[in-house]
């Protein structure tokens, strides 16, 4: 077969892995979408009246799709920045007793935690009758369990953003540990030290920015990753406003078909914005898992 | 006076503790009886739930079986389609556009991925059971094993397939005694990682499954949602304990990307 000159497909086996490619990856993607697209118009779905831009007009002037996009990026952005900070503390000042005995175990540990469990922990650890309140308690701080701050299900995301900061930390700890040692900054340190830079130096114009540089790509996956989270949000988080994978399926699942389409729209605004801001963060940076990298 | 060295252990002994807390916690809650406001520790102690797992027709050791059986699965196939797959992608001439696609089902989000694709389950038959929950499932995992073995296929790897092949071995041969030993390694790391997204997964297998498919992750929001925290606390611990097993053999297992 050949399209423009160019062979498609070199061999009958390389057709077949790209058509596998093709079916289980490219062809649900523009499915999805599309059944997306034509529902959010009304071409198809139980209430379908013809070709309609009501919906979206509707869902657009909604505030609540856009108070529930902006608490989505304010969870991932403090979860991201509080994980970032906190994994290059760690990193920068404990690597070493990090990676041996019993410390360089726990920090595998918490990734061994599916984000339901970890909701459930939380819960139960800071909700008005975990077991912080309890402590607090009988340390006589509080005489009644509802004196306990929400911390759960709290307008803040406080809960919420605990739960994905226990997951991450240890993850972008171990990350960058590696990272620190496949990429010699050891050795760099070494040389800003004999040229005479400060600690402070060492720690900022080196250590840090190597680290924050190398590793971008995967920071911005697991804001993503945050971004899109159900679980945690779902258990710890409030009823309005809500993050935005928690809305979606609320209104695809209300018993209400009127909120279907508007639960579509909400999903392709999401994937847009989502797909928006990796375009104009790869616009200038290479993607360094990319083979051609 | 504590040196900066020791003070540094001990902070890292203490970050230690906290991280291993909750396995503790989960293990406490999982074997209580009677812990209620304000106690800090339970009433008693027992192991009734867990021996009840042996039981016969155990709801959570069904689940537990389940779950297992599409992890299985789900990793079995995900890993070698997509050992297959990224093989012929790698060396395609358009290797740049399918890796930037195979990232996508990672972008929008496994459960906004099945609300997009849930009307082709129900058409297909594949809602509300076991086939369509691995199915679903195989649409995040294939695509992660894709990208995995993306950085395994080089021109050191391809000059040797053409020298197996110019010495006379036929497409199997070169699979079995040359890619698949080479790629030992990566293809465990894989089928770990692949039976984590699957073991893991609860958004995608409650909308496909329409919560028939009781996975244990299914379990542990069932018992919460019925304020049964010593059972989701079973159910959470049957979840974590595996995991933790293999990262007893090997870190290596659990410390990959995995979106």
């Amino acid at each position: 077969m050949k399209i423009l000159g160019h062979r498609l497909f070199s061999s009958k086996a390389q057709a077949a892995g790209i058509l596998l490619f093709l079916l289980f990856t490219v062809t649900p993607l523009l499915l999805g979408i599309l059944y997306a697209v034509f529902y959010s118009l009304g071409i198809i779905g139980l209430l379908s009246e013809g070709v309609t831009l009501a919906y979206w007009q509707q869902t657009l002037a909604d505030t609540e799709l856009w108070s529930s996009l902006g608490y989505t990026f304010y969870i991932a952005l403090v979860t991201i920045f509080i994980t970032i900070t906190s994994a290059l503390g760690l990193t920068l000042f404990l690597k070493r007793p990090l990676q041996k005995g019993f410390p360089g175990f726990s920090l595998y540990v918490p990734l061994a935690f599916p984000a339901i469990v970890v909701a459930f922990l939380v819960f139960q650890l800071a909700s008005q009758s975990g077991l912080l309140s309890r402590i607090a308690w009988q340390l006589g701080w509080i005489s009644d369990s509802s004196a306990f701050p929400d911390l759960v299900n709290d307008p803040f995301g406080i809960g919420i953003i605990a739960a994905h900061t226990f997951m991450a930390v240890p993850f972008f700890s171990l990350y960058f540990i590696n990272l620190y040692d496949g990429e010699r900054i050891a050795e760099y340190k070494q040389v800003a030290q004999s040229l005479g830079g400060s600690r402070i130096q060492q720690l900022f114009q080196i250590e840090a920015p190597i680290l924050l540089r190398r590793g971008f790509p995967t920071i911005i996956l697991y804001t993503i990753f945050v971004l899109g989270s159900y679980e945690i949000p779902l258990i710890l988080g409030q009823q309005s406003p809500q993050m935005m994978s928690v809305l979606i399926i609320r209104k695809l699942r209300k018993f209400s078909l009127d909120t279907i389409p508007e639960a579509y729209v909400s999903a392709l605004v999401f994937i847009a914005v989502i797909i928006l801001l990796l375009i104009v963060i790869f616009k200038t940076r290479s993607f360094s898992y990319d083979l051609d990298n | 006076m504590i040196s900066t060295t020791s003070r540094f252990t001990y902070i890292a002994r203490a970050i230690a503790f906290t991280l291993l807390f909750p396995v503790a916690f989960l293990l406490l809650l999982s074997v209580s009886t009677g812990w209620i406001f304000p106690e800090v520790l339970p009433e008693s102690l027992t192991f009734q739930r867990w021996i009840s797992l042996a039981g016969a027709n155990n709801d959570l050791f069904n689940s537990l079986l389940l779950s297992l059986v599409i992890a299985f699965s789900v990793a079995a196939v995900s890993t070698f389609g997509g050992f297959y797959t990224s093989k012929h992608l790698a060396y395609h001439h358009k290797r740049s556009l399918w890796m930037r696609l195979s990232y996508f089902p990672f972008v929008f989000s496994p459960i906004i991925y099945a609300a997009l694709l849930y009307f082709y389950f129900i058409r297909g038959g594949l809602s509300g059971n076991v086939t369509g929950v691995i199915l679903g499932q195989l649409l995040i995992a294939y695509p992660y094993s894709v990208i995995l073995f993306s950085g395994f296929w080089s021109d050191r790897i391809q000059n040797m397939e053409q020298l197996a092949q110019t010495l006379g071995g036929n497409r199997w041969q070169t699979y079995h005694h040359i890619l698949l030993p080479m790629a030992q390694g990566l293809l465990l790391v894989c089928f770990f990682q692949t039976f984590l997204i699957s073991w893991f997964e609860y958004g995608l297998t409650t909308l496909i499954g329409v919560g028939k498919v009781q996975t244990l992750t299914l379990k542990v929001f069932q018992y919460i949602t019925e304020a049964n925290f010593y059972n989701a606390a079973v159910s959470s611990s049957l979840l974590v304990l595996p995991p933790i097993i293999m990262l007893y053999f090997n870190k290596k297992y659990l410390f990959k990307k995995r979106w």
